[in-house]
This record gives structure tokens, C-alpha cells and sequence, in this order.
């Protein structure tokens, strides 16, 4: 049945509107949850806010359990479904750069946008920042990017595979590791606003 | 933790242990389970004979299509008009699903005797598809009815009588009989047509 676009279930204008909604949406509930504080997002690297953790933790297991469970009962068919191919070298220094805006800034690249349009300056000033990496990025690739962009090349593997083991059992250990994840975070968040009177 | 994460938490695990225990079992549910495969093996019409194909082959049925199931080099030598070459070990390649599964054409499968064509059979009903039969007896029992059918006896019924006018006639058709089934022109396989899929596009937050 699905995935609805890529097997052609339905075109590209109701492809775009259908993630026009879900935009809206998502922008919608990162401004509602807080998302666009940016003490919520810093708080996951000083431990005294988890939320954001355990939010995008909990949405990949839910996406996870959901998708698989739909490839099962022949609902989405996962093959159809994008997810690009990995170099781990360039993605380990691209994480490390983003963890670096995360502390910095205090937004990642959604709710930096979000935070934009609800008028924060600080948020203005981090989507020009984004702008002009991209734009830096573009224009140096040649000379600087394009030899490190193909380091580390893995091809199209995902995890379960790589380690040799079934989807669930990965999806099963994963969300164990979540479970024990939100449970030490809650205690480490008692003791970090114990110490010191953090104000959101 | 507050009580709504507890219950967050364990839903979360509720649904792993069920994605865990359903590839415990990791047989998908759209193929076809071993005890339903005994009866469709126990209860299908699951060969055409020779008499059958030549009599279809001649009157230009256009829903047939021919699997030729022998390697490149047996397919070069000699096959049936407008086979198509899948030799048995990549039956289920991806690029070939759209012929063998699907419920306009009549598949054929075949090989020298009927072996090849009996696994390859069993493979395409494991996975649940459809309209695929085996050619009885194969190229084989082709060349032996069709291509040189051997008279009957003087005491034979009217029907063997009626078989053998017929395998003449088809004989002749397919430039068999005394003659050899070598000089059968090839006819070009048709082409076929796949779905074509729209790319899937990246995206990131």
C-alpha cells in the first residue's frame, strides 16, 4: 500500500500539501511543547531539561515499532522508503559541529526557524547563520568538502543489518536502552536542579 | 518519573516486544503458510500438457507467457517461441517479479523434463502468486508428441487417432515431424514493461 508518493499512490502537488500540514504541525507543536526556548535545548547538555531527549528518543522508537509493524502486516512496504547511504567519518564531524550549535545557540535547525518566526532575534540571527554555512558549504565544496564527504563509505546499511541481528530484536534493545535512558535522566535532573535554581 | 512517562514507557515497550515476537516468527504475512501450500499443492491444476501449449501456441494466444528455466546455453540452443530465459536460481530476482507475478498472463515454465519447472512452481506458490503452470513432461515429452509424434497402432481408439492428426498437423506448424526441430526461427521476447517508480526524495529537520 505504502509508502503513498514513491509508489505513486498520489502526485506531487498532494505530496507537497500533505508536508505542507505536517510542517505546519510540527512547527506548531516545537512551539507549543518549548522547543523554541532555548534553555530547553541546552538544558539536555547542562542535565537539568530532558524533555528534548526524550522527545526525539521516544518519536524515532515510536517510528520505529510503527513502521516496522506496518512493513509486517504488508501496509508500507520499507524497501520504497528514502534513507541515505552512510559515511561515518563525515557524519561523526558533522554531528560533533552540530552538538557544538546545539550548546551554542540553543536551537537545532527546526526549532531555530520556529523560534525565528515567534520573533526571538537570537533565532534570526542562527537561520542567517545556517544560511551562510550552507552557502559557504556550497561554494567551497570542491576545493575543501568533497573529498571528506566520501570518507567512511558504508552504503546503504542500516544498523539490525550491520550487527547481524533482526529488526526487533534491535527495536527491542533500543527501546530498553530508552527505558533505562529516561529513567537515569529524570534522576540526573533531580540532582542538577537540586543544586542550582535553574528558571526556564 | 511521573506516572504519564511510566505509561509512555511501557506502551513504547508493549510495541517492541510485539515487533520483537512478530520477527521471532519472520515469515511475512503475505506469503503463503505451509499447511495452505500442502493444499494448493494437494488440489491445483498445476501442469498443462503439450497438446495444450501447442494448441495455444497456434492460435497466437497473446496472454501466454513462456519461462524457459534451463541456463543461457541450453536457451540459445533450443527453446519454444518467444520464451523468455530465467534460468531457475534467479527466478526470484527483483527484476523478474512483474512476469511471475501477475494475473493477466498464463505463465509456462519449462526445462528439458519437468524438474526445474516443479521447483520453480513450488517457489512462485510460496510467495503467493498466481497463473503459473509447469509444462508437463517439458521439452522432452515436446519433442516426443509434438515435434515427432509416433503413430498409433492399428487398435487404438478414434481419439488416439484424432491426438495424432492433430500432432501432425502442429508438427508441421512447428516444422517438427521428420524434420528437426532445429530450424524453428526465433521470435523476439516481448518486451517488457515495468512500473516506473518516482525517486524518493531525502529529506532531513
Amino acid at each position: 500500500m505504502g509508502p503513498l508518493f514513491p509508489t505513486g499512490a498520489i502526485g506531487d502537488e498532494l505530496n507537497m500539501l500533505i508536508g505542507f500540514i505536517i510542517g505546519i504541525g510540527f512547527g506548531f507543536l516545537l512551539e507549543a511543547a518549548g522547543f523554541t526556548n532555548t534553555r530547553k535545548l541546552a538544558g539536555v547538555f547542562y542535565g537539568y531539561d530532558f524533555v528534548v531527549l526524550k522527545v526525539f528518543f521516544s518519536a524515532a522508537i515510536t517510528a520505529a515499532i510503527g513502521l516496522f509493524l506496518m512493513n509486517h502486516y504488508g501496509l508500507i512496504d520499507l524497501n520504497e522508503i528514502y534513507y541515505p547511504k552512510t559515511f561515518w567519518i563525515p557524519t561523526l564531524i558533522g554531528g560533533f559541529i552540530m552538538a557544538f550549535g546545539f550548546i551554542i545557540g540553543g536551537f537545532c535547525p527546526g526549532t531555530s526557524i520556529c523560534a525565528a518566526v515567534t520573533g526571538k532575534i537570537d533565532a534570526m540571527i542562527f537561520v542567517l547563520g545556517a544560511i551562510i554555512g550552507i552557502v559557504g558549504y556550497a561554494f567551497t565544496y570542491e576545493p575543501l568538502w568533497e573529498h571528506l564527504r566520501g570518507t567512511g563509505k558504508m552504503g546503504k546499511v542500516d544498523i539490525a543489518h550491520w550487527m547481524g541481528i533482526s529488526d526487533g530484536t534491535f527495536i527491542l534493545i533500543m527501546t530498553i536502552i530508552a527505558a533505562i535512558t529516561f529513567f537515569a535522566i529524570t534522576v540526573i535532573q533531580k540532582r542538577v536542579t537540586a543544586k542550582r535554581d535553574y528558571q526556564l | 518519573m511521573k506516572k504519564i512517562d511510566v505509561l509512555y514507557v511501557g506502551i513504547m515497550l508493549v510495541g517492541a516486544f510485539w515487533a520483537f515476537i512478530v520477527t521471532s516468527n519472520s515469515e511475512p504475512i503475505s506469503r503463503v503458510t505451509p499447511c495452505k501450500l500442502v493444499d494448493i499443492i494437494a488440489q491445483s491444476d498445476k501442469y498443462i500438457s503439450t497438446d495444450e501449449l501447442a494448441r495455444r501456441l497456434m492460435s497466437d494466444d497473446p496472454t501466454l507467457t513462456l519461462i524457459d528455466l534451463r541456463n543461457k546455453q541450453e536457451f540459445n540452443s533450443y527453446s519454444l517461441n518467444g520464451a523468455i530465459n530465467i534460468p531457475l536460481q534467479d527466478l526470484l530476482n527483483k527484476q523478474y517479479v512483474d512476469i511471475i507475478n501477475q494475473d493477466v498472463q498464463t505463465v509456462i515454465f519449462y526445462s528439458n523434463s519437468s524438474d526445474l519447472a516443479v521447483k520453480a512452481w513450488m517457489l512462485t506458490q510460496r510467495m503467493g502468486y498466481s497463473n503459473n503452470y509447469i509444462l508437463k513432461g517439458g521439452l522432452n515429452r515436446w519433442v516426443e508428441t509434438i515435434l515427432r509424434p509416433e503413430e498409433p497402432s492399428a487398435t487404438a481408439t478414434l481419439a488416439d487417432y484424432e491426438k495424432y492428426s492433430f500432432r501432425k498437423a502442429a508438427s508441421a506448424y512447428f516444422g517438427g515431424g521428420s524434420v528437426t526441430g532445429e530450424s524453428v526461427s526465433k521470435k523476439p521476447a516481448l518486451h517488457i514493461k515495468r512500473r516506473k517508480k518516482a525517486a524518493a526524495g531525502g529529506g532531513c529537520d
